[in-house]
């Protein structure tokens, strides 16, 4: 039998030697065929290599540990490396993937040790399917957590500079012109986007659109009443003035 | 939600069939006063009839204009003024012929010598009563508002000092953060003692400043981009060569009084959305500058940028709203794209000298 082969990836070169050293005191045989510091040289490393066991650290730059994974052909088992990553772990549990909790210990390594020399002698690994079906659940979760797909950022032209302006710090956006006003704590920027396109990229249960030209963030609303001519007018936190609802979304405040 | 929907009651309410028989009760009132007033005046034919003609076009012009805000709600304040001047002259013509039947006078009176003259006079008396009614009824509705809003925003201002604080620490002891750190020096022991020790330094100098200056409300700038560097120190350790780092504080401005904790976060951002996801790493530098009485610190990353990873996450709000409760309007925060790569964070506080 040949020695068994494993590849490291980690971003942290201490981290790497650390489990490298854990290793050669836990699993003499144990071949370290290569380590890697980003995802995308992971990924480079398993297909050359084609090593029966690959260390991921999930948080890599590049590819996280969890794409790579996704990626790598058949035949490697993975064991993820993590610091802390709540999802991840609850999904390995669930699935039996093993995995190993920064900073390593040598108990919880041993444990580890012997059910990947049990599963390279039991060869053929567990069924790559099943791994990568849990995979692809937790990267869209994952995925969820950070990125809604909503508009996050404005680009905003200011003088030689490009502002980058949150949208949650955005109190109103307001067609004037051929421009649409941006209007922040900070001050008002002119932007090229349409009200149209916006109130379709902004989450809809934080903007809400009132007018044909107006756009509000819900969070910044102080309260809203109705002028003696029964006209609905938004109050804006910070903000003198108030903003009129068009009669076309009255409907949106009647309901609360 | 539930506080918004609160807020938003004033507006469901503006119009109910409560508010309505109100108003309804207080032109009552008026047309009494009023009747009383024009019988004084020796105008018209004795209390009995003034008093019920009063009634009658008060009540009237009253109801017609709360029909028509009713049934035609508007938006346009020309539209609302010309749906304001039919209802009352509508009203008044109706209030009119009812009050003299009524009262036995018989509609011709109106269409007598002095009719046209006293119905104009009362009508445009009611209609001015009523509106002005309306519109200073909507300001103290307004102004109870604000009274109100005032006093929430003191009342939670305790609240969000303490969730600030709670917020900040968690901030400081981020999981990540604290079990790759405490990893390598686990590591750096067996290999590297020296280095180990002296990351173990520069992260406890890290949490206990952090830790204490929680607590207090101001600290030095000086004391603050120490401990910036012990946090820097801790990832160049961790990122090697993909880090780089500068921090450039006049001498002048070491012992000037700073929040704790304001430019951590805009550091703590530029690593983890800005360096740490990028492959080759990069460049942080912090930079001090006092000019014409304003502070501007600002910490420029070579990372990823916004169309990377950089969310707007706890950190960035925090800072916001720490700033705004620290120096009302008086502080800035902006970001902006740098060339070619990365993000410039530039805050600017006015220069507290004490």
């Amino acid at each position: 039998m040949t020695a068994p082969e494993a590849v490291i990836a980690d971003d942290e070169k201490q981290l790497r030697i650390y489990l490298r050293s854990k290793l050669a005191g836990l699993w003499p045989e144990l071949v370290i065929s290569g380590e890697a510091e980003n995802g995308h040289q992971a990924l480079d490393l398993i297909e050359t290599r084609r090593p029966g066991v690959a260390f991921l650290d999930i948080k890599m730059p590049g590819l996280s540990g969890l794409e790579v994974a996704k990626r790598i052909p058949g035949g490697c088992i993975v064991v993820f490396i993590t610091a802390y990553d709540e999802f991840a772990i609850e999904a390995f549990e669930n699935e039996a993937i093993d995995y190993l909790l920064k900073p390593v210990t040598d108990e919880r390594l041993a444990k580890t040790v012997k059910r990947l020399k049990k599963q390279l002698a039991d060869s053929p690994p567990s069924s790559p399917g099943q791994l990568t079906a849990t995979l692809e659940r937790l990267l869209v979760r994952l995925k969820n957590e950070e990125d809604s797909g909503y508009l996050k950022w404005i680009k905003a032209r200011h003088g030689d500079q490009v502002r980058l302006v949150a949208v949650d710090d955005v109190y109103f956006f307001k067609a004037e012109d051929k421009y649409t006003v941006v209007k922040t704590g900070d001050g008002e920027y002119l932007i090229k986007i349409s009200i149209r396109r916006l109130s379709e990229e902004l989450d809809p249960d934080q903007f809400w659109r009132i007018h044909r030209s107006t756009i509000i963030n819900l969070g910044c609303v102080a309260g809203v009443h109705r002028s003696f001519g029964g006209r609905l007018l938004v109050k804006l936190k910070n903000l003198p003035q108030t903003l009129p609802v068009s009669k076309t979304y009255a409907h949106l405040f009647k309901q609360m | 939600m539930a506080a918004y929907k609160y807020l938003m009651k004033p507006a469901k309410d503006g119009m109910t069939a409560g508010s309505a028989v109100k108003t309804l009760f207080y032109t009552l009132i008026f047309d009494t006063i009023i009747a009383l007033f024009l019988t004084a005046m020796k105008f018209g034919g004795g209390f009995l009839i003034n008093f019920i003609v009063s009634q009658s076009i008060g009540l009237s012009c009253c109801t017609s204009i709360l029909a028509a805000h009713y049934f035609f709600p508007s938006d346009k304040p020309i539209l609302q003024a010309v749906r304001v001047a039919l209802a009352l002259i509508i009203g008044s013509l109706c209030g009119s012929f009812l009050g003299t039947i009524l009262s036995g006078l018989g509609p011709d009176v109106i269409l007598g010598k002095h009719g046209l003259f006293q119905l104009l006079i009362l009508g445009v008396m009611f209609g001015t009563i009523i509106t002005y009614f309306f519109s200073s009824r909507e300001q103290i509705a307004e102004s109870k508002a604000l009274i109100q809003e005032e006093k929430i925003k003191r009342l939670t201002s305790e609240k969000q000092a303490a969730e600030a604080n709670l917020k900040m620490l968690q901030a400081q002891i981020e999981p990540h953060f604290l079990f790759n750190t405490l990893s390598n020096v686990l590591n750096l022991l067996d290999n590297d003692v020296a280095r180990g020790k002296s990351m173990l330094v520069d992260f406890t100098r890290y949490l206990r400043t952090s830790l204490v200056k929680t607590r207090g409300q101001r600290t030095t700038l000086g004391h603050e981009m120490e401990m910036i560097r012990a946090y820097l120190n801790i990832f160049k350790v961790r990122m090697e060569d993909r880090l780089t780092f500068s921090l450039d504080l006049p001498d002048q401005l070491t012992d000037i009084a700073f929040p704790p904790m304001l430019l951590q976060p805009l550091v703590e951002n530029a690593i983890k959305h800005g360096l740490e996801p990028k492959v080759e790493g990069g460049q942080i530098r912090i930079k001090a500058e006092e000019e014409n009485g304003i502070l501007r610190l600002a910490v420029i990353d070579t990372g990823m940028g916004i169309s990377g990873e950089y969310h707007s996450g706890l950190g960035l709000a925090n800072v916001r709203e720490r700033l705004a409760s620290l120096y009302d309007n008086r502080a800035t925060f902006i970001l902006e794209e740098n060339q070619p790569c990365g993000v410039i964070a530039t805050l600017e506080v006015p220069h507290d000298r004490s």
